[in-house]
């Protein structure tokens, strides 16, 4: 049997249990070894260490009632819980708790799309709705919205919003935990809460307006452990007539900085509306020169451009892109995004995909770029690894936040790059992805492994980069739960007065520390000090 | 319903295990998958080199073959997550590893699980089924009792 949370005697523990099981019957309590395995972090940086995060059991509500009657057990014995929504999220630790020993309250089977407007173009949801469920409810009923995913679609919309994930289309929903609209909210004392218009027994406007009166509090709910949301409201997108994906694609390395300023500059015009990628084809792959150039972390233009010009054509930089809505509409911003960036000698424009819409069955499944059309896919897992090469255990993101200017993107791949070679690690394929309006994050992926000493290795290049990268001006948006700690070192501006705020408000909302103890590094009282 | 143990000592599968699918044949798994009570499906995936061939010897032995090119998102959507809700099903599958990957977590959320595999070079056959003893948020009622029944 699993381990009970420290300084819990067995006896409480199953009595605690018997409790839980009382509340959502038999066979929603998990507390075998195999059935608690299914909440394991496959992709743990400390896999098979004693410090491994680790469930001591799992309990799957399915209404308001019973997570409030869980909530109620776990404040009568010290019970530390941790909600997940759909917990796939797998490079920021997946379903696995931060503080070990901790009850994954699983709310997969509170999976009730409650309410979808196609007039306002909004949704209700309880937090176990997966996008996969919501896109084949909109699909199925024919209601002409689109959600906007993450990638891979797997997760749900609640999960990702509170850890403020991103997706692909329009920015007024690609910024997930910005496109919800009021929630609801189980405190860790038990009460039920409804934020924005929400909380107005009879306003029409919950989900359409959503700061209601008085402070606005939902923010304190995303990255966090003050209560577990039981509904949420998303806004949605309005199917498009049409759409256009392209890409933009410059020979040289320094041509980054003309791109990116440009492209930024025509998605604060709401010219580009989607996501703007910007990687380096010519930067992937393995060949060794590039890998020893990525590796000295100091290679100069003319280097770098010496080396382009034997790499076959490929361009330096690509960015890729999607307009949506009425084609003559997408004709204009398309000319006008060409003559903006006509001024950067060799850039060429590509039109990779167009469609009308709506799609045939047939048509989404030959769709190449799925979530810029807010289709849940898998297909990301295909390209983890080049066709015969080994697999990779798992890898963690490492995702630096970097102002939308070419000069950041350079700067943090010659620092990034140098750090994993001087590891002996490949460097990471880095892009620059513009889910937000105004800045770029940088995902690299940090391999993770099954063995001790190559995760030891591992963990101290995710520090490196993460101190690295801090001191250059580039700190993490968003971090896996082993390194949630050293993130919030990042953050540490007035001898850390943000994370004693956090406190702060972690000892008046839960005041017995029930609520996913460490999360995001937010210790209740009794336990600050013990960590992990 | 296929478990573990059945499927190795091949008291289910009768003849040729799946493991020796894309080069023997499907055999009698669906048969036998069926009268063990649990329906069988076959996913192949057609952009795997010869899954039109694969998927036509499902056929030819009586499976319902799912197909699908390369994201297995939409047959998920689509075939696969409402069969294992409703349960319970066994997958009999011939598609890329990280596309088990993906079906063999998804399906552990149904009770489900991966009970055997082989790879054939860019491509693994497998078997996902629902059985008792394993149990999760989603598992439908059918493979429920099977747990309550064994665990009374």
């Amino acid at each position: 049997m699993p381990s009970p949370p420290p300084g819990f005697s067995e006896r409480d523990f199953q009595a605690a249990l018997r409790e839980l099981e009382d509340i959502v019957g038999r066979e929603w309590l998990f507390a075998s070894d195999e059935d608690v395995l299914l909440y394991r972090d496959g992709y743990s940086p400390l896999w098979g260490e004693a410090e491994e995060r680790k469930a001591s059991a799992a309990v799957a509500p399915n209404s308001v009632e019973q997570v409030q009657g869980i909530v109620k057990v776990a404040n009568q014995y010290g019970l530390p819980l941790y909600p997940i929504s759909t917990g796939r999220n797998l490079t920021y630790g997946g379903a696995a708790p931060a503080y070990s020993g901790s009850v994954v309250v699983d709310l997969k089977r509170m999976n009730r799309i409650l309410d979808v407007s196609a007039r306002d173009k909004t949704c209700l949801v309880e937090p176990g709705v997966s996008y996969f469920d919501l896109y084949r409810h909109l699909r199925t009923n024919k209601i002409p919205l689109w959600i906007d995913t993450a990638d891979p679609g797997w997760g749900g919309l609640v999960g990702n919003a509170l850890d403020r994930g991103g997706g692909y289309t329009d920015i007024e929903f690609r910024d997930h935990f910005d496109a919800h609209c009021g929630m609801e909210v189980v405190l860790p004392t038990g009460e039920v809460v409804r934020t924005g218009m929400g909380a107005s027994p009879h306003a029409k406007t919950w989900q359409l307006f959503k700061y209601g009166l008085g402070p606005w509090v939902d923010g304190i709910f995303s990255q966090s452990n003050f209560g577990i949301v039981t509904k949420m409201g998303f806004w949605l997108m309005e199917e498009p007539e049409a759409s256009l994906q392209v890409a933009v694609t410059v020979p040289k390395r320094r041509d980054v900085v003309p791109l990116v300023d440009t492209l930024h500059s025509l998605m604060c015009a709401h010219t580009v509306p989607s996501q703007v990628n910007v990687v380096s084809p010519l930067m992937a792959g393995n060949n060794a020169e590039m890998l020893r150039l990525r590796g000295s972390g100091g290679a100069s233009d003319e280097q770098w451009d010496q080396y382009a010009a034997t790499a076959g054509g490929a361009p330096f930089w690509a960015a890729q892109f999607v307009y949506y809505g009425p084609r003559n509409v997408i004709a204009a911003q398309w000319q006008h995004t060409k003559d903006r960036l006509a001024g950067i000698a060799g850039v060429r424009f590509q039109e990779t995909a167009s469609y009308t819409f709506p799609l045939t069955d047939e048509q989404v499944e030959a769709v190449a770029d799925k979530a810029r059309y807010g289709i849940p896919s898998l297909n990301l897992f295909g390209s983890r690894t080049a066709p015969g090469a080994p697999p990779l255990e798992g890898h963690m993101d490492f995702s630096p936040m970097i102002p939308p200017h070419g000069e950041e993107l350079i700067a943090l791949t010659d620092f990034t790059g140098k750090v994993y070679a001087d590891q002996g690690f490949v460097p990471s394929f880095v892009g620059g992805l513009m889910f937000h309006p105004r800045t770029m994050i940088c995902f690299h992926a940090v391999p993770t492994f099954r063995t001790a000493a190559d995760n030891a290795r591992t963990r101290k290049l995710f520090e490196t980069l993460v101190r690295g990268c801090a001191d250059r001006g580039w700190p993490i948006y968003r971090i896996h739960p082993v390194f949630q700690q050293l993130g919030m070192e990042m953050f540490g501006f007035s001898g850390g007065a943000l994370h004693r705020l956090h406190e702060t408000l972690k000892d008046a909302i839960d005041p017995n520390g029930i609520v996913s103890p460490g999360r995001y590094d937010i210790w209740p009282k009794r336990l600050r000090g013990s960590r992990a | 319903m296929v478990d573990r143990r059945a499927f190795l000592t091949g008291s289910v599968f009768a003849a040729a295990t799946v493991a020796t699918w894309p080069t023997r044949g499907v055999a009698s798994a669906p048969k036998a998958a069926t009268a063990a009570g649990s329906p069988a499906i076959a996913l192949v995936d057609r952009s795997l080199a010869g899954g039109d061939r694969v998927a036509a010897d499902a056929r030819a032995q009586g499976f319902g073959v799912v197909e699908f090119s390369g994201d297995v998102a939409g047959a998920w959507m689509r075939e696969l997550e409402p069969r294992l809700r409703a349960g319970p099903l066994t997958i009999v599958g011939h598609t890329s590893a990280a596309t088990l990957f993906c079906l063999d977590l998804l399906a552990r959320d149904y009770g489900a699980r991966t009970v055997q595999r082989a790879e054939h070079g860019a491509a693994v056959s497998f078997v996902i089924s629902q059985r008792p003893g394993r149990r999760a948020a989603l598992a439908p009622a059918a493979v429920r009792a099977q747990w309550s029944d064994s665990h009374a």
